[in-house]
């Protein structure tokens, strides 16, 4: 049953939002329209807006006080109304597929949120207040205009996955430190220089893609990644791999391809669950490729 | 039998083909028909005057068991597959896009034909229970093996690792067995499992090689590559190895290329096969979408949407050749021999961009579905050449949508293909060959045949409102009665109800339960269009109900779901 009395929203909601269409879920997932919802908008725990070639979401969608998952994706919008940031009981908001340029400042008062879409869009940054989202597990800003990162993201200590890729970074913030909850990392497809030394604070990274970036070296705390199976830095301007690879206890998959190397460290040959090692398109000698493999025996190594 | 039964295994390819090519299609083929007028879509279905369709299920249905819901959004890959070969019993696997996240899924349709009526019964609307494998995201494409399952392929990457066993949750080929609407279990440990081993990638589609054993298989992302997928041992596609395209020399001067393993033993590998791509020298077409092999001759298709092409190649094992551009380049203009009010007319018809799924009679003709531009079904014979044109204009589609995931039962006779995300303001009824009326106002999968294999046999069957001919987003007021819309779906309070009536008349309505006593019995005055009706479900017992609408001239009927 739907709970709650009406709420208010004004003309402009029901306008844009109007419709046959189901767009607003209660309780046990009941479904029905915008219209109702504008009666009965504090039952609101659902807003499916997806696929509606919505150019703008009115101010007064933040009268839906209760609403836990917002799904904007595929639409057309610009912006977001700052008073979607009123809306702190979300925890999962997709507004993948759209034209965002910006996110409204105070988006950090959504305090619930879990998990946060915004792949493939047009933000060039994201605002400070994103450090505020203490509960984030998930956050996908991938495909996006971005050249640079708010310093508090490196704050949030519960984030598991962190894809940023496919922008135009030139440097990921110094502190990396409090990502201790990470484990999927993508930074792939950006502009990228160096990666902080403070990566090693990602105690619990599994994955960590940096191809196609413009590295030039390897952070030697890098090495510190216990827990890191996979390390993807192909496609840069490598010219040397930091010994404390060999530190790297459970790297099964290391992925070096089109970067400027002439060797690897000896430590390489500590890393006994290597499984795949990807070098081509380097520099190495015939003498030094056959040196390579002698220490990795176990390894399917391809130049 | 199905589309990818009668293709030829590309292992085969060992001596170079050269088949006459016959061009001249039965009269009764499927792919006998003239083309329908090239226009922006208009808010109705215009296939040609040789065929009819009928409309098989629409988004928010209700499943069989009220406790599944309605069906949902987003209807994509629509494969048929027939129990035991036949043509007329079998299940239609219903993908659904979902999200980026684990909100996809495929709903499983029981489908029989009716050889009396000549209409496709739907005995049941299952989903597919996707829990024991972590959900599934953006259920884009697919395909259909040689034993009975379907392939469902995710066409997103989410990362995480809910369940801790190394292998990445969402961005997999899933196997799934209608007939017990569940995934595969390839191991028998009674814990279904995704296809790890065709690796993780933003998957568009799979096809199977007659072998049984070599299937092939793109990503629609950017770098997009062409996988080719060999199975340790024919018929499970859990073990194999795993290989991707990378041509001998750029984009549009090579014509030959070699399969490159790619490393698919560990999670960790099976996670980055496209990283492990990229490293190896994979060649990018960026974008990619379809892979199909033709029956003809054994070459393998596919379709880069970025550059709005059709590629294909010929696969001699280890390497590939005689790669060219089969069709497309988004500026192509193609000549379209049309009918209109029984002359022939021509037109030009731009190929533009999205150029998307493809789908193989067993002629060898193909037809490409488009997403974006006009959105198209067009059809290609093997006659053609870019040098030599042969295509044809098979589907102009209802606004808004994206067709999608077009199959055929064996005896190709039926076509199976949905119209996605249609506009919600579509207002055009159309009878369809069951003689319901429908609007491709939602989502819908919808079968395609002959006029004389499905339906009334009058091959005018389907009445658009808008003539075929003229129609060119002209949507009219409705002409028909129809109930246009029934929401929320379940219910919980008041049910609405929107009719569509050619004029003003009287309607009596009742609401019936599972064992026929009437629950709700009103009178209802319809106006000349559209009419909302409200009836209050408040007080009925949970459960799935009828609704019946009785006029002087005909009746309408659809079920909701109380809960």
């Amino acid at each position: 049953m739907r709970k709650g009395k009406v709420y208010f929203i004004s003309a402009a909601v029901a306008l844009f939002l109007q419709g046959t269409a189901v767009f607003a879920h209660c309780d046990k997932d009941a479904a029905f329209t915008m219209q109702d919802a504008v009666k009965d908008s504090l039952c609101v725990k659902k807003l499916i807006l997806k696929l509606r070639k919505m150019e703008q979401l009115p101010a007064s969608v933040g009268s839906l006080r209760n609403v836990e998952l917002i799904d904007l994706q595929k639409n057309k919008f610009i912006s977001l109304p700052d008073e979607i940031s009123t809306l702190t009981k979300v925890t999962t908001l997709n507004a993948s597929h759209n034209s965002l340029k910006r996110l409204p400042d105070a988006i950090g008062n959504m305090k619930l949120m879990v998990n946060l879409q915004l792949d493939k869009n047009h933000l060039i940054e994201l605002p400070p207040s994103i450090a505020q989202l203490t509960e984030l597990t998930v956050l996908d800003v991938s495909y996006n205009d971005m050249a640079s990162l708010a310093d508090g993201i490196g704050g949030l200590s519960k984030l598991t996955v962190f894809n940023v890729s496919n922008n135009h970074l030139l440097f990921l913030p110094e502190d990396l430190s409090g990502m201790r909850s990470m484990e999927f990392l993508d930074v792939s497809d950006n502009k990228l220089t160096r990666l902080p030394a403070t990566i090693d604070g990602m105690v619990a990274v599994k994955e960590i893609n940096a191809e196609n970036n413009s590295l030039s070296s390897l952070p030697s705390e890098i090495g510190n990644l216990k827990n890191l199976k996979f390390l993807g830095v192909g496609t840069n301007s490598l010219t040397e791999i930091p010994k404390s690879i060999g530190k790297m206890a459970s790297l099964e998959m290391l992925i070096v391809a089109n970067n400027r190397l002439t060797t690897l460290p000896s430590s390489i040959k500590k890393l006994k669950n290597l499984k795949t090692l990807i070098a081509t398109n380097n520099k190495f000698s015939d003498k030094t490729k056959a040196k390579i493999k002698r220490w990795l025996p176990d390894t399917n190594v391809m130049f | 039998m199905n589309k990818f039964l009668l293709a030829s295994s590309a292992l085969m390819l060992t001596t170079t083909l050269a088949i006459a090519q016959d061009c001249n299609i039965p009269i009764n083929h499927i792919s006998n028909f003239p083309s329908v007028k090239p226009s922006a879509q208009p808010d109705s279905l215009r296939i040609p005057s040789t065929h009819t369709f009928q409309m098989l299920v629409q988004e928010g249905d209700p499943y069989s068991n009220p406790l599944n819901g309605t069906v949902k959004s987003l209807f994509d890959f629509t494969g048929y597959v027939p129990i035991n070969g036949s043509s007329t019993i079998g299940f239609i696997d219903l993908n659904h896009e979902g999200s980026t996240t684990a909100t996809g899924g495929v709903t499983v349709l029981d489908v029989q034909f009716d050889g009396t009526d000549k209409v496709w019964n739907v005995t049941q609307k299952t989903p597919v229970d996707f829990a024991p494998v972590q959900g599934t995201g953006r259920n884009c494409s697919g395909g259909i093996t040689l034993w009975g399952t379907s392939v469902s392929s995710e066409e997103t990457l989410p990362s995480g690792d809910a369940d801790g066993d190394g292998y990445q949750d969402i961005g997999w080929q899933v196997e799934v067995n209608p007939a017990s609407r569940s995934v595969v279990d390839h191991d028998g440990d009674g814990n279904p499992e995704k296809l790890f081993k065709m690796g993780r990638m933003s998957h568009e589609n799979f096809v199977m090689s007659s072998d049984s054993i070599t299937c092939y298989e793109t990503n629609d992302e950017n770098p997009g590559y062409v996988f080719k997928y060999v199975c340790d041992s024919a018929g499970d596609l859990s073990k194999g190895k795993l290989y991707v395209l990378r041509l001998d020399d750029a984009i549009g001067i090579a014509t030959s290329g070699q399969w490159r393993q790619v490393p698919n033993g560990t999670p960790t590998e099976c996670n980055n096969v496209r990283s492990a791509a990229t490293g190896l020298g994979a060649t990018n077409f960026n974008s990619l979408e379809d892979i199909e092999i033709s029956p003809l001759d054994g070459m393998i298709y596919f379709v880069s949407k970025a550059s709005s092409r059709v590629y294909r190649f010929r696969d001699f094992g280890t390497t590939i050749n005689d790669l060219e551009i089969f069709a497309g380049n988004p500026s192509q203009n193609y000549e379209i021999h049309y009918e209109d009010d029984g002359d022939t007319l021509v037109a030009y018809e731009q190929w533009r961009d999205g150029n998307d799924n493809l789908t193989f009679d067993n002629l060898g003709n193909l037809y490409v579905i488009q997403d974006g531009g006009r959105n198209h079904i067009w059809m290609i014979t093997p006659c053609h050449t870019q040098a030599t044109p042969d295509v044809r204009l098979f589907a102009v589609t209802p606004a808004g949508c994206e067709p999608t995931g077009m199959t055929f039962s064996p005896d190709y006779k039926f076509m199976f293909v949905s119209m996605q995300h249609p506009d919600a303001s579509n207002v055009t009824v159309q009878k369809d060959a069951a003689g319901e009326y429908v609007v491709f106002n939602r989502e819908s999968a919808i079968v395609i045949a002959h006029n004389g294999f499905l339906g009334d046999t009058d091959s005018t069957f389907v009445e658009p409102e808008t003539p075929p001919t003229t129609g060119i987003g002209t949507a009219s007021a409705t002409a028909r009665l129809a109930i246009a819309n029934l929401y929320p779906n379940p219910v919980t309070s008041q049910l609405n109800m929107v009719v569509s009536s050619p004029d003003d008349r009287t309607a009596y309505v009742k609401v019936y339960s599972m064992t026929g006593t009437v629950v709700i019995a009103t009178e209802a005055n319809l106006s000349k269009g559209n009419t909302d009706i409200k009836l209050d479900a408040s007080t009925l017992a949970a459960g799935v109900y009828n609704v019946t609408v009785t006029t002087s001239t005909g009746n309408l009927s659809a079920r909701f779901i109380k809960q």
